[in-house]
């Protein structure tokens, strides 16, 4: 089961090189060993049996938000940025790994007891320090150095219908992608698996995309948010964990491709496939990217419903992940993007 | 002119739904041009080849895109739940009337208090706003709209000459200019490509990928540009509707290319056409994805001064958009600069 | 012959070259190239590009931008007064400054930006906070009616030196592109094996074009930023950089791994001072456009105080310094490094 191992590895954006190293290890074999580029971007490549010269490109991102360690203090306590988009309000009192060495770490905060006015003021960066129990730095420094990338430590957990961990956004797209890697048949095109890099810190890795291939249509996979819980009204929820992948028309950048949007819609109503449309249109994925980049690229977007992503307790339903993988599956063997953009405007 | 800005301007056609404006366009070219494609993305590449000796490729624009919004709920009784499609202020659309795709609403917000009355009408939030289609139930709506429905100002066209208003002057007049254009330069020196760019409100989109294959030698960005010339209008520019187009210096998008901006003041001083030189301290245009393209492509933009942008009522002078119609056919003219 | 520092400083730095308007920033370094490059260009984008053949075994490209922070006219109202939009400056610092307008027929006219005697102020207007919207420029002692919208404005343009310290406008990033000089010069008696490329960049203040598109171009192996960093307290979450501690080298997740440990392994075993400058996210540098073109990227920095002002101070020592750390590392980069 690839999900859990790939929550728990650790991967922020700029330090994917574990992610990369377990997805290559468990997809790769004698004629298809991956290929890697600078940036440390995965691709496999699933070419087809000749009928078409066609490709159709599928996307996830293989980095998750985290911290990185900017300044070492006297008194050995680490001070820390985010990378990607971190609300510091989810810091206060996780423990946490810093730097290749995993030093464990905890994010204290000053004891109740001892707060005064700033009981009602909010977490800041200013405040937020990482404690691996040592009093002075050159203590610290022993172990950890500037730039040492921290990760949330937390335990993927299991249950009936719910997956817990950290980095569902956007490990639960690259499990998808690695499953459908092995049951996906040879169809009668190429199919191209890209595992990217930097997502979170700008869409920074899935443009070296398009220089190794000229693919006619993406499909980006994304741990995308699910705002339902009782504190935000229904119809600013984005989606509804248990309703089903989750489909997207317009986003940060980006009105998601017109033919593609109608020919998924339609495939999935056609054939009864359960699904649910994005209530928000805020945030960003690589498919700006991709359609904004050189030749540009038509994408689609079926996603993953995920419940408080950018912290370290995400939440999703084991159904909708299945059925994701599961749509996105009959999408490509019964050909949906290609016959999309067939259709003369 | 003022038939051909209308038809244009009153076609809806949000970012990402540009299909109608892209075929009212391709039907007044029709006879015009010497080829036409479609990108990736859903650029419209038009182009009219050149007979000149040293011609060059130049890129003329004008984005296909408006502003809009997008359904993304139905709720139990029947009302609409909308997000922005590019830069919509959500103020701006209190009490205004929507077009889905000929289903039409009117926006209205949320006062279940007079507080909140006050804050929806202070304090811009999508949160606060709904669409009424005057449907009898959720069942009602949901047949005849949908979520991930794309919708414009629904606001007629006025001649009010030398005015003209309209929904959509940003950016079908400037369109209409780029299809007089060609329409008016039976045998440019130069070969022009006509791009109707898709996106650009949401993001400059289509801009960047338009002329990734044209290897164009200079591009020139069309599209309106703000006024200052209404009762305590912004006092740090100067824009004026009448004064002529606006050859564009600088927006938070871009800086025009030297070469552009001598190249348009030359032609217009030779025609004599009247212009003003622009320095917008916001706003950015496709001219911006035009210098990225690539190894990058001299681009600059001309722009037409336009009153209450991103309204259902824009205003233009008629004069200013012939008038860059004059300009832009002297520049596909000129053998050498 | 080697050029002297200082004496580059104080022409680069006087220099007009606003974003897409760097001629004569361009012009200046051509010639300081002069002799110890293959190639010299200036390509679309208005970027100034050189090129120093070594054995082709990769390449490696440098660059470091020409524009300066600056201000248009955007708006000439009657009796010689100009409004102001700035490009990166923030409007505090303008209250009795002395700039340049630029006209369209290459004339410089002096313009001085104006404050209200005390004597004058009520204690409305003693508390303001200085923006665009009120500040304007007194041309009046100028033939402004050649004044029109869309002319380019520069600080006044004199600099000076205290010791090893140098005080003037535009050292963001001129002094990195003296930097580039530098390095070169010294490769003149290096063997390298990777080929060099550099751009004096254009337009990094409103977005980093002119590298971006180089990159598209070049396609070098590796890209190295060289820009400025705060040799000040920034912030209580950051280490501070310093004058005279050699160049800050960023680490993190935009430069690459490899080039980071490179030009520190670099620095160490040669005794030269370095810094390093942790980086979370966007570095604010060429380095990040350089990177989108799929480029194994690095980005050096120079500490200097008072970026974006009119007396920019950075310490010459650094930039000697960090020249001869990139030309060692040029001259040790070896074939399949990333």
């Amino acid at each position: 089961m690839y999900l859990k191992d790939l929550c728990e590895i650790h991967g922020a954006s700029g330090n994917e090189e574990q992610v990369r190293t377990y997805i290559q290890e468990q997809l790769k074999s004698v004629d298809q060993p991956g290929q890697v580029d600078v940036l440390g971007n995965l691709f496999f490549e699933r070419k087809g049996n000749g009928k078409s010269d066609k490709t159709i490109l599928l996307l996830a991102h293989m980095d998750e938000v985290g911290l990185m360690v900017t300044n070492i203090q006297d008194d050995g306590l680490l001070a820390v940025s985010p990378v990607g988009g971190v609300d510091p309000r989810v810091l206060p009192g996780k423990r946490v790994w810093v730097g290749e060495n995993n030093t464990p770490g905890v994010i204290g905060y000053k004891a109740i007891h001892l707060q005064k006015d700033d009981y009602k003021t909010i977490p800041n960066w200013e405040k937020i320090r990482v404690d691996i129990g040592v009093q002075k730095k050159e203590e610290a420094q022993k172990t950890v150095s500037l730039g040492d990338y921290v990760h949330f430590y937390s335990a993927f957990e299991e249950y009936e219908n719910r997956y817990v961990g950290k980095a569902l956004d956007d490990r639960g797209g690259c499990a998808i992608l690695m499953a459908l890697y092995r049951e996906l048949p040879v169809l009668d095109y190429n199919v191209v698996f890209a595992f990217v890099v930097q997502e979170e810190i700008g869409l920074r890795g899935s443009g070296s995309t398009l220089k190794r291939y000229k693919p006619d249509a993406a499909i980006i996979v994304e741990g995308t948010t699910a705002g339902d819980n009782p504190e935000l009204k229904k119809e600013r929820w984005s989606t509804h964990l248990d309703n089903g992948p989750a489909i997207s028309y317009l986003q940060s950048g980006y009105a998601l491709d017109y033919r593609l949007f109608e020919a998924i819609l339609a495939f999935a109503n056609q054939k009864g496939i359960q699904y649910q449309l994005k209530g928000r249109t805020v945030g960003g994925t690589d498919g700006t990217r991709l359609a904004g980049s050189y030749f540009g690229v038509p994408c689609a977007g079926v996603n993953i419903p995920s419940r408080y992503i950018h912290s370290p307790v995400s939440v999703i339903s084991k159904k909708d992940f299945e059925n994701t993988k599961q749509l996105i599956a009959d999408i490509l063997t019964e050909e949906i993007l290609l016959k999309a953009l067939e259709v003369k405007v | 002119m003022k038939e051909l800005i209308k038809k244009l301007a009153q076609v809806s056609a949000p970012s990402g739904r540009e299909r109608k404006a892209h075929l009212a366009i391709l039907e007044e070219l029709e006879g015009f041009i010497d080829g036409h494609r479609f990108d990736n993305v859903g650029n419209l590449i038009v182009w009219k080849n050149g007979n000149g000796e040293n011609k060059k490729k130049i890129i003329f624009d004008g984005h296909a895109d408006e502003i809009g919004v997008v359904i993304t709920h139905i709720d139990e009784r029947g009302f609409l739940r909308i997000d922005p499609v590019g830069g919509v202020n959500p103020l701006m659309l209190l009490g205004v009337l929507m077009n889905f795709d000929g289903i039409t609403g009117i926006v209205s917000y949320e006062a279940e208090t007079d507080e909140d009355a006050r804050k929806s009408l202070t304090q811009p939030s999508y949160d606060r706003l709904f669409v009424d289609i005057g449907a009898t139930s959720h069942e009602d709506a949901c047949k005849k709209v949908h979520i991930g429905q794309f919708g414009s100002y629904l606001s007629p066209f006025f001649d009010l000459d030398p005015m003209l208003v309209s929904k959509s002057m940003d950016d079908r007049v400037a369109c209409a200019i780029v299809v007089q254009t060609i329409k008016e330069t039976q045998h440019p020196y130069h070969d022009i490509y006509g791009v109707f760019a898709v996106q650009e409100e949401v993001g400059l989109l289509g801009a960047k990928v338009a002329a990734y294959d044209l290897h164009a030698d200079i591009a020139i960005a069309v599209d309106v540009t703000a006024h200052t010339d209404t009762p305590k209008g912004n006092k740090r520019m100067d824009l004026q509707l009448g004064k002529g187009p606006a050859i564009k210096i600088k927006d938070k998008g871009s800086i025009s290319d030297e070469t552009i901006v001598r190249l348009l003041t030359t032609c217009a001083e030779e025609n004599q056409i009247p212009f003003q030189y622009e320095v917008l301290v916001f706003g950015g245009t496709d001219a911006q994805g035009y210098q990225l393209t690539g190894a990058g492509i001299k681009a600059g933009t001309l722009s037409i001064p336009c009153r209450y942008v991103h309204s259902p009522h824009e205003m233009v002078h008629i004069q200013d958009v012939t008038n860059a119609v004059r300009l832009l056919k002297a520049v596909a003219l000129k053998p050498n600069w | 012959m080697s050029l002297d520092t200082f004496a580059l400083l104080k022409s680069l730095s006087a220099a007009y070259g606003p974003p897409g308007r760097e001629r004569e920033v361009r012009e200046l370094f051509k010639e300081y190239v002069n002799g110890l490059v293959d190639e010299v260009y200036e390509d679309t984008s208005g970027n100034l590009i050189v090129k120093k053949y070594g054995q082709h075994k990769g390449t490696v490209f440098f660059s470091a931008h020409m524009d300066e922070v600056c201000f248009l006219v955007s708006k000439v109202l009657p009796e010689g007064f100009l409004r102001l939009e700035g490009i990166g400056v923030d409007p505090k610092l303008l209250p009795s400054q002395k700039v340049w307008i630029h006209t369209r027929s290459g004339k410089r006219l002096r313009g001085v930006i104006g404050m209200l005697a005390p004597h004058l102020q009520t204690e409305e207007t003693r508390s303001k906070l200085n923006g665009f919207e009120d500040l304007f420029v007194d041309v009046s002692m100028s033939d402004f009616s050649e004044i029109s919208v869309g002319d380019f404005v520069t600080f006044d343009n004199e600099s000076f030196t205290v010791g090893d310290f140098f005080f003037g406008k535009s050292l963001d990033d001129r002094s990195c592109g003296v930097i580039i000089v530098k390095m070169l010069e010294r490769l003149s008696a290096l063997k390298h094996d990777f080929d060099v490329f550099a751009a004096f960049s254009s337009r990094e203040e409103i977005g980093a074009f002119g590298a971006r598109t180089a990159s598209y171009e070049l396609q070098p192996d590796i890209g190295i930023a060289l820009d400025v960093t705060h040799a000040i307290d920034a912030s209580p979450n950051y280490p501070k950089n310093e004058f005279g501690k050699g160049p800050a080298i960023s680490v993190g997740a935009i430069p690459h791994r490899k080039i980071s440990n490179l030009l520190i392994e670099t620095a160490k075993q040669n005794g030269i001072p370095y810094q390093v400058e942790p980086s979370p996210s966007r570095t604010g540098t060429d380095g990040d456009q350089i990177q989108l073109e799929t480029i194994a990227t690095g980005v050096v920095s120079l500490p200097l105080r008072y970026m974006h002002t009119p007396y920019e101070q950075i310490c010459v020592k650094d930039i000697e310094e960090s020249a001869r750390l990139l030309a060692l590392f040029v001259s040790a980069l070896k074939e399949g490094v990333v």
